[in-house]
This record gives C-alpha cells, structure tokens and sequence, in this order.
C-alpha cells in the first residue's frame, strides 16, 4: 500500500497579539483507496488541517507529503497546478461558479488544462452518469437543488482523477435526504474507483461513511476509531467518542456554525 | 426616529456606499454646468464662430444632459442592485412598499440635491481656473468672470427634473422585485436583452434614419443615432455571444470558458457600459475631428490663396484713398510690395452652380508673369482658356479643350481651347474659375453689362508681398498675421463708418481671424473632450468596482481548484479590455462617417486624417486609462488568490 498523504510532526502558529497555537504535532497517514474522516468538536483545528493539506494554509512546522511531494515547498505558479492535477476539493458552499452551466463547471479544470474536446465530453459524460446528474448538465446553478449542487461539485473534484478527494463538511449545507445521497456517492467513489477522500466533518452520520475516524480536540489528535461490518455500531461508537471528547450534543448538529 | 430621519440617517452612516453615487452625479452636474457656462459666455457670443458652431454647440449639451441621465441611471441601479438585500430585510420587518418607496425617493432628492451644489460649486471653480488658461492659450482678451444667471438656472432646472424622474424610474424598479428574489439579491443573471430580427431591424432604420437626417436637424440626428447605436450593442452582443457559445471547440479550452460565460452573465450591463462609453467617446471624437478639420480647411485656404493683399474697385480709376493708406501702411512697416491690377467680370454659365470669371489675356499676363504660370497665347475669336485649380475643376468637371460654354447676361459663346491647371486658386475673385478670353471680346461684352449691374466687373488690385509668401500659414507673432489683422480691423472700421463699401480681403487677416476663433473652440472642445472622457473612464472604473467583490468571490474559489494567477490576470484583462477599446473603435468609425457625412455642409475639405489623429489620441489616453483601472482591479483580486 503506498502512503497518498503523510503528515508528520505538524504545528500551525497564528502570530499575533494573542499568538494561537491551533495544531500541535499533528501525525497522520492516509493510504490509497483510504476513506479517513476527521472530526472534532468548533476550534479544535480540523479547518487547519484540511487548509495545510489542500495547500490553502502553510505550516509552522512539520511537513505535509501528498503523493511523495511537498507542496509546501513549490512556487505559487506550480502549486496552482499541483491542486488542480493532484487535488479535489468540495466545500460545504459548493463553490459552483454561477456564470457556468453545471457541465461547464465540471469541465473546468479540464479547461484549464487544455485539453482535448472529445476527451472531456466522453469524461464528463462518464461522470455525470455515474453521479446522476447527466440530465441536469444544461442547466445553470441556480436552477438545480443542493444535494445536485453538491454530487456537480463532486463531479469536478474528481474529473481530472486526483490522488486524493478533500471534502469539507460537504453535508453541511443539505438536508439529511441530500447528505445521504452525497455520502453514499462518496462511498460508491471510493468503493468501486479507489478514489481517496479525507473527509473534515461535523456530522457524525457522514462520518460514518469512512473507514475509520481520526477525532482533533484543542489542535491535539485525541482518537482514532475504525469501522467494523455495522456502519449502526460505528456510528454509535463516534457519538460515544464525541461525548467522550467533551463534546456537547448540540455539537452533533449537522450545520457547522 | 421618524421616517425622515431614518433615510437621512441611512445616508449619512452608509457614506461609503452612497459615495460613489453621490460622486458620479455631481461629476456630470460639474461637467453640464460648466459646458453651460461657455455657452452663455458674453464673449463667445461675440465671436464670429457663425451659428452653425453654436448648433453644434448646443447639441453637445443636449447629448451630455442625455448621457448625464443614463449615466445617473445606471449608477442608481447598481448601488440599489448592491442593497436588495437591504430592501428585502426592511420588507421581513414588515416595511410597506409605499415606505420603501419613500425611503428611495427621499434618499434620492437628498444626494441629487446635495450633488447638483457640489457639482455647480465644482463647476465654478473649475470654470475660473478655465477662464484664466483660455486666456493664456488662446491669446485674444480673456474671457471674463461673469454670474452665470443662465447657466445655473438651466443646470439647476434640468438636473432637479433629472433626479426626479430618475427617482420615480427607480421606484417601478424596486416595486418590480419580489421580497424572495430581494434576499437572494444577484445570484440570479439579469435577463439578456432580445435579439431579434425586428429589433435588429429597428435599429438599422434609427441608423439610417439618424444619417440621413442629419441635415434637417443635428438634434434629431443625434437622438436617433445614439439610440440605433444602442440597439447596435445590445444585439450584437447578444448575437456575438450566441455564436462563441455554440463551439465547444473555442469555448472550452483554457480561460476562453472563465471570460466567455463571465461577459455572457453580465451582457445586459455590458452591452450598456459599451453603449454609453462608445455614444461619449464618439461625442468627444467628432468635436476634437471636426475642430481639427475646420483649421486644416482654414489652412489650406490659406495655402492656396497666392495673393498678400488684394483690394477691389468697381471702376477703374475710382476714389484711390483707400489704395493710397494700404501702400502707406505697408511702407510704415517697411515692407516691401509688388502691386499690379487685373479686370474681370463675373458670369454665369450653363451647366454651373458656381460664377466664372471673364478676364482679358492682358491682365492674366500679369498673374502668370508674378506667378509664373504658364501663357495664355494668343487667342481669336471666341476662343477662351479655362485656368482653374484641381479643387475648382471638381466644380465643372465636364469642361474640357474643346467644350462650348454658353455664357448668359451678356450672351456669348465660347470655346475652350487650353486648359491650364494650377495649384492655387489664382482667380482674384475667389471661388470663381478663369476663364481668360482675348481683349476685344472682352470689351464687347463688359460693355454690355448694364450700368446697375456695375458690380459684376472688378478691378483687383493685388499685393505680392515676397516675405510673406513662406507657403506655411503664419505664427501668430508673424508679421504677416499682425498686419493683416491690423489691416482687418481697419477696413472693418472704414465700412462701419460708411466711409467706403470697397472690400478688401487681406491672406493673413482672414487666416487670423479664423485661426482665433478655432482656437478658442478648440481650447473648449479638447477641454470638454477630456472631461468626458475622464468621465466614461470612471465610469468604467465604477462598473468595474460594483463587481469587484463578486469577481473576488468567484476568483478565490476557482483558485482553490487550481486557477493560477496568471491565468486569473489573463481572463480578467480579456474582460476589462473589450470595455475599454470596443467603444474606441465603434467610435472611430462612427466619427469618420458621421463627418464625411456633413463635411461639405461646414465647408471642410478633409476630415480623414483629422478623425484617425483624434482616434489614435483617444485610443492612447483610452490605453493609459486602461492600464491604470486594469492594473489596479487584477491587483485587488490577486489578493484573493490562495
């Protein structure tokens, strides 16, 4: 199995008046064809992490590798291409450009890279069907629901096949029928395409999607659990970790704040 | 807190939003008030720049209170576009729409009011500082400070009408919108404009119409040619987009997908930013062209005109004072002269719009002697040599060796047997071709012009004064232009006396007097021309900024995804580009046919080279422009590229 991400040793410092210390030696090994969620309760640093892992954020210390590489260490020009090539992103907002039909948002990173025509039409073809979103790719962004919103977005992080899927807190905005659908797209992906997500997320129901969980509390990793054969039983496990961490109920809730 | 005191206080704690509206509005008040200034000037009354100048003159106004309405509109509704949420929250808390509508309407008059003061008082300190320039650039008596009862009354009345009905316009706009679509505020795309065939249609026709009708009446010329050029933007744009978005090919490939639906999402504003940008640049092309095209005219005429000083008798050996006090000024000034006097009479021809000159061979020997031209020889008969310029011979362009021309009062008939061709006008009697009979039928048939028609015959009297035949039209420190405008001013004088109706026409005096009153009107015209084009500048610059923050928006996600800065720069610069150098072009064509169009009713000989020198210089302060706004907006949004 080859390590896609390995962070080790990994602090973040925000400097200031009142310097925040929000990651604090952070380790964490993600395989191929690995689903791994993380949670933690408001303020713990999962934000953090996913941002020094997508490239967003630099580290204080510690190092972060994807597919063998250090990001951290390229120029702004090949970082930009790093993200598209080696990176898929979904936000919990979507981030669809509404000046794009939702084929064109797909085919956007592709686009970019210029590439050919008919090889994007077979790929977005591919993807929509896979997704069930063939029948909506005409339209614009503000005419489809959100849980269509989200399985587009899915469908463009993953069109230009990353190395690995980032999705932050993508249940987030959608309501429990939408979060179920978008989850279980995410698991198909993974199952039948090797596709390897790390998944930052409030929501104990998506994260019990993942083949295992890594818990944060105050920028510390505090946890980790794996799931067995009941997808029931790990669920219950993660809300018996959360109260365990400190975590309120209301913290269970499905809308990041 | 009273109704009243709510929307005043909106104003006053939300002056940031409410600035830049504010600021738009008393910009174009400034820039109507002092073009009406000039207008109503006392001193530009009195100079001789005739009236067809001041037609011109006052449609410019019209046009800038026209463009002042659209821009004042436009900049309305971006900033209410930027406040629906406003509105919609006020609506949640139970606000009624006849509130909401007073809200509007109350803020409205008070930024209208306030920016009509601001706007005049800009305006009068921007018109002292004008004043003062002229009189230094121009070089004649300055232009006086006046109270510009006038001119502020009309500002005044025409902008309190223009925010009033703005204001009711903007009244139907938000009362359109429902509470839900308020909240949402502008995810939504405003709808396309229709491009139809029938609009299409209606817009060549008011193109059509305006080029036309240009003769009748340069208001309604205006009117219809701007809103042609409006159909003009709004369909082609329309239609250009269409036609990019059907390839997949071209659209799909790079930052082509970002630019393309980017422009395609906001066509409506852009397809009335290029409207509004073109219909100003235009205004401004047209003014500095034509301008420069009345002073070459005035140029050239002098260039072709060869005589110094030519002074005309009725008869020959008339009252000589006159003759006598030109020849003592000239020696007063120590200037050398050569005179010498031809005869002639004018005569109207068959097949001629304009007279001929009848002269005899004896007085055409003394002009192709001082000229050097080439001899008539010797003629018999009733045959006769044609001498005209290539510029006359448009005027006549049958005539030919060998043509009969039938001459009326007295009746003749003559045949051209030579043709001479010069480069200057050398009839005396300018605007009138030669055509230079032998002496004996000339007697014969001046002897039959009758006794009250005496004017037809003139006796010219013809300065050649060797200094001041450079072939460049005189400095205005040349003596050429200071004794010619002295000799100006005192036959002006003579005539006004009564003391003699003889004219004289000096080359330098009229050179001098046309070169003044084009300088003032080109010194107001440039001067009104970078206003405006300052303004269509921040107009853009405005548009631009109401869009910033969603362009950041959309700019940091695709970043997230991979967007590399350069390719941001290079989808954005696309955009900002086509806004700034569209209009310069559409703008450049419509001046080079609007003005071939009326050339010839202002007398101007080229407007060619005067439209692309005033194209090209619109086209490079547009580049300065744009590279400014450019530079600035993709430095705003590299700040939020991750």
């Amino acid at each position: 199995m080859t390590d896609i991400l390995k962070v080790t040793g990994l602090s973040k410092v925000y400097p200031g008046k009142v310097t925040t210390r929000a990651l604090t030696d952070i380790g964490l090994t993600i395989q191929k064809g690995e689903f791994v969620g993380v949670m933690g309760p408001s303020g713990s640093g999962k934000t953090t992490l996913l941002n020094m892992v997508s490239t967003i954020d630099t580290p204080s210390s510690g190092t972060v590798l994807i597919n063998g590489s250090n990001p951290h260490e390229m120029k702004k020009k090949e970082l930009a291409l790093f993200r598209r090539r080696e990176l898929g992103f979904v936000f919990q907002d979507f981030n669809l450009l509404d000046t794009l039909t939702v084929a064109e948002n797909i085919v956007l990173p592709l686009t970019l890279d210029k590439q050919n025509l008919k090889l994007m039409e077979a790929k977005l073809d591919k993807i929509a069907e896979r997704l069930g979103i063939a029948d909506i790719l005409n339209k614009r962004v503000y005419e489809i629901s959100g849980g269509q919103r989200q399985r587009a977005a899915i469908a463009r992080a993953i069109i230009p096949e990353p190395s690995l899927l980032l999705a932050d807190e993508p249940t987030g905005a959608l309501d429990s029928n939408s979060s179920r659908t978008v989850m279980q797209t995410l698991e198909n992906l993974n199952e039948t395409d090797g596709v390897t997500m790390m998944l930052v997320t409030h929501d104990a129901q998506a994260a019990s999607y993942c083949h295992r969980v890594v818990f944060i509390k105050d920028g510390v990793l505090s946890g980790e659990i794996r799931r067995g054969d009941s997808r029931q039983a790990f669920f219950q496990k993660i809300i018996d970790m959360l109260s365990y961490l400190g975590g309120h109920t209301n913290e269970l809730s499905s809308v990041r704040v | 807190m009273s109704f009243r005191q709510f929307a005043f206080n909106n104003v006053k704690r939300n002056a940031r939003a409410y600035f830049a509206y504010f600021l738009s509005s008393s910009f174009m008040v400034m820039v109507f008030f002092t073009y009406a200034l000039f207008i109503f000037h006392p001193d530009i009354d009195q100079t001789r720049i005739g009236s067809s100048v001041q037609m011109v003159m006052q449609t410019m106004e019209y046009i800038i209170y026209t463009f002042a309405f659209l821009f004042v509109l436009y900049s309305i509704g971006t900033f209410l576009k930027a406040r629906n949420k406003e509105f919609g929250i006020l609506t949640i808390l139970g606000a009624t729409r006849g509130q909401l509508s007073k809200l509007v309407f109350v803020e409205n008059m008070l930024i209208g009011a306030l920016s009509i003061v601001t706007g005049m008082l800009a305006g009068l300190l921007l018109s002292k500082l004008f004043l003062a320039l002229s009189a230094r650039m121009i070089g004649i008596e300055q232009l006086g400070l006046y109270f510009p009862t006038k001119a502020l009354l009309l500002t005044v009345t025409a902008f309190i009408i223009l925010f009033l009905v703005i204001s009711a316009f903007t009244l139907i706009l938000i009362n359109r919108n429902r509470v839900l679509e308020l909240l949402k505020g502008s995810s939504k795309p405003k709808k396309e404009p229709k491009a139809s065939l029938l609009v299409s249609l209606f817009g060549i026709l008011l193109l059509a119409a305006g080029y036309y009708g240009i003769d009748k009446s340069l208001t309604l010329a205006a009117v219809t040619g701007i809103a042609g050029t409006y159909f003009f933007f709004t369909q082609i744009t329309v239609l250009a987009f269409r036609l990019l978005k059907k390839s997949r090919r071209l659209t799909w490939r790079g930052t082509n997908l970002i630019w393309i639906s980017e422009m395609a999402y906001k066509i409506k504003d852009n397809a009335r930013i290029l409207f509004m940008v073109t219909v100003v640049t235009s205004i401004c092309c047209m003014a500095v062209a034509f301008i420069m095209s009345v002073n070459l005219s005035n140029q050239s005429k002098y260039k072709e005109d060869p005589y110094s000083i030519r002074y005309f008798l009725n008869e020959p050996n008339q009252d000589q004072a006159d003759l006598i006090s030109i020849e003592h000024k000239l020696s007063e000034e120590g200037i050398k002269y050569r005179i010498f006097s031809t005869e002639s009479y004018l005569a109207n021809a068959s097949g001629r719009k304009t007279n001929v000159s009848i002269m005899p061979a004896e007085s055409y020997g003394h002009i192709a002697h001082e000229l050097g031209l080439a001899e008539a020889g010797t003629l018999q008969g009733n045959q006769a040599v044609l001498v005209q310029s290539d510029k006359e011979a448009k005027n006549n362009p049958d005539w030919d060796k060998g043509t009969h021309v039938t001459l009326h009062d007295p009746k003749a008939r003559l045949q051209i047997v030579k043709e001479i061709r010069t480069k200057q006008e050398v009839s005396p009697v300018s605007g009138t071709n030669l055509l230079i009979v032998n002496g004996t039928l000339y007697e014969q048939l001046r002897k039959q012009i009758p006794e009250e028609k005496s004017y037809w015959i003139d006796y010219a009297y013809i300065f050649m004064i060797p200094a001041w035949n450079g072939g460049i039209a005189p400095g205005r420190n040349d003596e050429e232009y200071k004794v010619g405008m002295e000799l100006e001013r005192w036959n002006e004088d003579r005539i006004e006396k009564g003391e003699s109706i003889l004219p004289m026409t000096t080359r330098g005096g009229m050179y001098a007097t046309h070169e003044q009153s084009v300088s003032m009107m080109s010194f107001i015209g440039i001067f009104i021309a970078s206003l405006l084009s300052v303004c269509s500048a921040s107009f853009l610059y405005f548009k631009l900024h109401s869009e910033l923050r969603q362009d950041q928006r959309i700019y940091t996600s695709m970043s997230k995804i991979g967007l590399r800065t350069s390719e941001m720069g290079k989808s954005a610069t696309i955009q900002i580009a086509a806004l700034f150098f569209i209009p310069i072009f559409v703008s450049a064509i419509q001046t080079l046919v609007v003005l071939n169009r009326v050339r010839e009713g202002f007398g101007l000989d080229d407007v060619n080279q005067p439209v692309f020198i005033a194209s090209a210089a619109f086209l490079i302060i547009q580049a300065v422009y744009f590279l400014l706004v450019c530079s600035r907006y993709i430095q705003k949004l590299k700040r939020v590229m991750v």
